[in-house]
């Protein structure tokens, strides 16, 4: 628990110094701090994985957001960093839902805090949904507390069908997968571009280490279908709805729903490194679309016109992204992609179809950004050289992971 | 030690130098390098050649992701030889034909790319890295078409990527699933998947290979694509994208199953006619050379559906010779709608006297293409024929017979309708293509000319093959 209470306590510290510099220094070595004594102190393979995924983008944020974060952003970003490194590691349902409060409820002050009207709708909204989402699954835990007397992960067998529902639709709003996905897109398209992309990247996949965490639940009920369904659903809904709309984040939004429906279709499916990996380069994929879109003015799709000859090292990152993001080898996306199809095959041989039709699907509205980013002209961009840092780092990774078979291997080890 | 000759390098040294295109500002400089990287890819192969005639087949290992079998190993044989040096003497025909209009560094990056790609795609033996340079062909195509190309050129690139993508995401999911029985991506290792399961897969597996050789009812991107990309790309994705397809039929061709040979020997025929037809309705030049590719190609898959000796090495000898001669035509199409400025025959006419080098190379490839006897198409369809024959598809055979004939017609149509006749008034004072037009016009048609004469060059070693 120390680890966490390093980054409580230096959150807390930046609410009172009010200084963005100091604060920026608190909130990335505490959080540098606390991995190492993470990674030194416990084994847990899952933990290790998400924790390094987060800890990797908050400090990408962290650099690229500094000239348009206040202090208190890091303060808040602080708390809500430290719920998500506990749950990663967390095996008891009531810590889960302690950390998951700890999590949203900063982050409801950061989208507020903006004071728009749109991005005021959006928080209202937001906060809404995670009040249900929290109650349904503290709803879940108190019927669990009284089915089984404890509320450990380990013995979750066997659990009453209304109990598990409560807690898929808690999860269900969490991930932001389609019946439940309304707060999604206002909140990415009205939320400063680095607070969209850690929604995008990290925020969404805390859903996911739960349902992970609690996956053996599937193999007792036949719960693994009604999942599919709800998954095949959204993905293809969130895809098709993705074509239609004119601002780019928004479309990234019902792009990042696809993509969670991706994973929940391949943990409903068991196919494990599939899942993994796409948790692992969807996070900075989409983090660095959001960090890209974010360093142009406008978001309307017809005016980012030209946009990739402005720079060549942005033009680079975004022929990079976009073209990965139309899961196009050799980058990491397509693997992971290739490795859900792959893994959902020997669960089902009419299910991947599903997915395969959704890539191709989604290959329209990026292809089409393609085009518009590169094959018009307009006018010309120039880019804080802070800001295209983390870009690079995120499109690095994207392309030198495929080459690194030590970590196809670390994944193919995680137990679920 | 470094072994010099090692097939990797004939992929990476290019790789490597192609962002050096993008470095120099000089086009003498950038020109010069794209041609010298595609250069040492040839020479590197051509090292090789001695040894593979032979019939010997070289293997280079080099591991990936081995806890998934996902390998980078390379196998050159007479295959993939006769495939990359097509692809190769196409490029550097193109890319020389290129100097004269292309002034951006961008296009002749992704030209090198394009045929790296391709280059890759034959060497592969794993179907992951088939895969990747699968797609890796499609990105700079996709560039090439849509910012160099004509007319709607964005419509129609994007129409392009689309089919190109459909198509590749079939063949993945027949990898995949093979995966899954054989626990390996070895393309080799496809034989030892159960008949009755590779019935299944194989469809898949053909519905991707066919729709990148525009089979009949997949061939919708084609016209389009061939005719409104620039004349030189055109050229490449005629003569050679197209047969990457019939490539991988080829490599997969030895666990078919009969049934699924003669539906689509069934489906050749039908393309064969349709491309042929439309050929000779259509009054576009580049559009109609292109439906002439979806004719060749239906000769190609008919060559792999007759699934004998003969008709596969007819096969494989056709994707050589169609190769050549396709980009021929369109090279000279395109120096004639270069000169003339016009896309439409109708406003030709008479081009004859003014561009004879022009005509003549062009007549050369027409000709080649109906199979008159000694130009080099002549062999491999009279091979193919044999093997339908052989093969006891009789009606079919006398139906490819009867399919040269209308060769011969929509070729004579164009030749007639381009170069023979009345000049009109504006077209009075154009003059022959440039020379840099005409060094790769005259090279190709040196080669037609060379294999027809000796079709033995590349027969001796095909014939080995199977």
């Amino acid at each position: 628990m120390i680890e966490i209470l390093i980054i409580i306590f230096s959150g807390i510290i930046c609410a009172f110094l009010k200084n963005k510099k100091i604060s920026f220094c608190f909130f990335s070595i505490s959080l540098i701090i606390s991995y190492i004594l993470l990674i030194y102190f416990y084994s847990d393979q899952i933990g290790i994985f998400f924790s390094t995924i987060f800890l990797l983008i908050f400090e990408m944020i962290g650099i690229y957001s500094f000239s348009s974060f206040k202090y208190y952003h890091y303060s808040l970003l602080s708390f809500a960093a430290a719920s998500m490194i506990g749950i990663s590691f967390a095996r008891d349902l009531f810590l889960i839902y302690v950390l998951l409060e700890l999590q949203f409820i900063p982050i409801y002050f950061v989208l507020a805090l903006r004071k728009k009207a749109d991005s005021l709708e959006a928080s209202i909204k937001y906060l809404f949904m995670n009040i249900i989402c929290s109650s349904s699954i503290l709803l879940g835990i108190s019927l669990i507390y009284a089915e089984k007397g404890n509320v450990l992960i380990q013995s979750l067998s066997n659990i009453h069908p209304i109990s598990f529902a409560l807690l898929i639709c808690g999860i269900a709003i969490k991930i932001g997968i389609f019946p439940f996905h309304t707060w999604v897109p206002d909140v990415y398209q009205t939320s400063l571009s680095g607070i969209s992309a850690v929604f995008s990247s990290i925020f969404n996949k805390i859903g996911i280490i739960i349902l992970i965490r609690i996956i053996q639940i599937f193999s007792q009920i036949q719960w693994s279908w009604l999942l599919i369904l709800i998954s095949s659903v959204s993905m293809t809904y969130s895809n098709l709805v993705a074509i239609t709309q004119s601002n780019v984040k928004r479309m990234l939004a019902y792009s990042s729903i696809a993509n969670m429906s991706y994973i929940l279709f391949g943990i409903s499916t068991f196919s494990k490194v599939g899942v993994f990996f796409h948790i692992f380069s969807h996070s900075f994929l989409i983090c660095s679309l959001f960090m890209l879109f974010g360093l142009f003015s406008s978001e309307k799709i017809n005016s980012l016109k030209g946009i990739g000859k402005s720079n060549k090292v942005v033009g680079f990152c975004l022929l990079v992204n976009l073209i990965a993001a139309c899961s196009i080898p050799p980058f990491a996306i397509f693997f992971s992609e290739f490795f859900l199809t792959l893994g959902t095959l020997s669960f089902n041989l009419i299910l991947p179809f599903i997915l395969i039709s959704n890539f191709v699907i989604s290959c329209v509205y990026y292809i089409n950004l393609i085009k518009i980013a590169f094959l018009e002209e307009g006018e010309k961009y120039t880019f804080n050289s802070l800001k295209t840092i983390p870009i690079v780092v995120c499109t690095i990774i994207q392309i030198i992971i495929p080459f690194i078979p030590q970590f196809i291997e670390f994944i193919s080890k995680i137990q679920f | 030690m470094i072994n010099v000759t090692a097939l990797i390098y004939s992929i990476t040294i290019p790789f490597v130098l192609s962002p050096l295109i993008l470095i120099f500002k000089k086009k003498k400089i950038y020109f010069s390098i794209s041609l010298i990287s595609l250069l040492i890819s040839l020479i590197l192969i051509s090292l090789n050649i001695p040894n593979v005639i032979q019939g010997n087949s070289i293997v280079e290992k080099y591991s990936w992701i081995d806890s998934f079998d996902i390998r980078f190993d390379l196998l050159l044989d007479v295959l993939s030889l006769t495939l990359i040096m097509l692809t190769l003497i196409v490029s550097i025909t193109s890319l020389i034909y290129s100097y004269e209009v292309y002034d951006n560094k961008y296009f002749y990056f992704c030209l090198v790319l394009f045929s790296i790609s391709m280059v890759g795609l034959f060497l592969s033996t794993n179907f992951i890295q088939f895969y990747l340079f699968w797609e890796g062909m499609v990105i700079p195509s996709y560039f090439l078409i849509a910012h160099w190309g004509t007319s709607e050129k964005e419509k129609i690139a994007f129409k392009y990527f689309i089919f190109m993508h459909i198509g590749a995401f079939l063949v993945l999911f027949g990898i995949v699933w093979q995966f899954t029985i054989t626990n390996s991506f070895s393309i080799q290792k496809i034989s030892l998947v159960p008949a009755q399961t590779f019935h299944l897969i194989s469809i898949f597996f053909f519905l991707g290979f066919g729709l990148k050789m525009a089979t009949f009812p997949l061939h919708n991107w084609l016209p389009d694509a061939h005719a409104e990309a620039p004349t030189p790309i055109s050229s490449m994705l005629s003569g050679v994208m197209v047969s990457c397809g019939a490539y991988g039929l080829l490599r997969i061709v030895g666990s078919l199953s009969s049934t699924l040979l003669y539906w689509i020997s069934l489906l050749a025929i039908i393309t064969m006619y349709y491309g042929g037809l439309n050929a000779l309705r259509n009054y576009q030049l580049k559009r109609a050379l292109a439906f002439s590719t979806i004719s060749q190609m239906g000769y190609i898959l008919f060559g792999i559906g007759v699934g004998n000796s003969f008709g596969l090495s007819g096969a494989l000898f056709h994707a050589f010779n169609h190769g050549i001669s396709k980009a021929l035509l369109f090279l000279c199409a395109g120096a004639v709608i270069y000169r003339t400025g016009y896309h439409d025959m109708r406003k030709m006419g008479g081009l004859l006297r003014k561009m004879p080098v022009t005509a003549g190379c062009f007549l050369v490839g027409a000709l080649s293409l109906a199979a008159i006897p000694p130009l080099n198409a002549f062999t491999s369809e009279v091979l193919i024929l044999e093997g339908a024959a052989q093969s006891g598809y009789l009606l079919f055979t006398f139906l490819a017979d009867l399919m040269t004939v209308v060769t011969l017609a929509y070729m004579l149509l164009i030749v007639k309708r381009v170069f023979m006749g009345k000049i009109p008034e504006n077209l009075s004072r154009i003059r022959e293509a440039p020379l840099i037009f005409l060094i790769p016009m005259i090279l190709l048609t040196a080669i037609i000319i060379l294999i027809g004469i000796f079709p033995n060059i590349l027969l001796d070693p095909i014939s080995k093959m199977w």
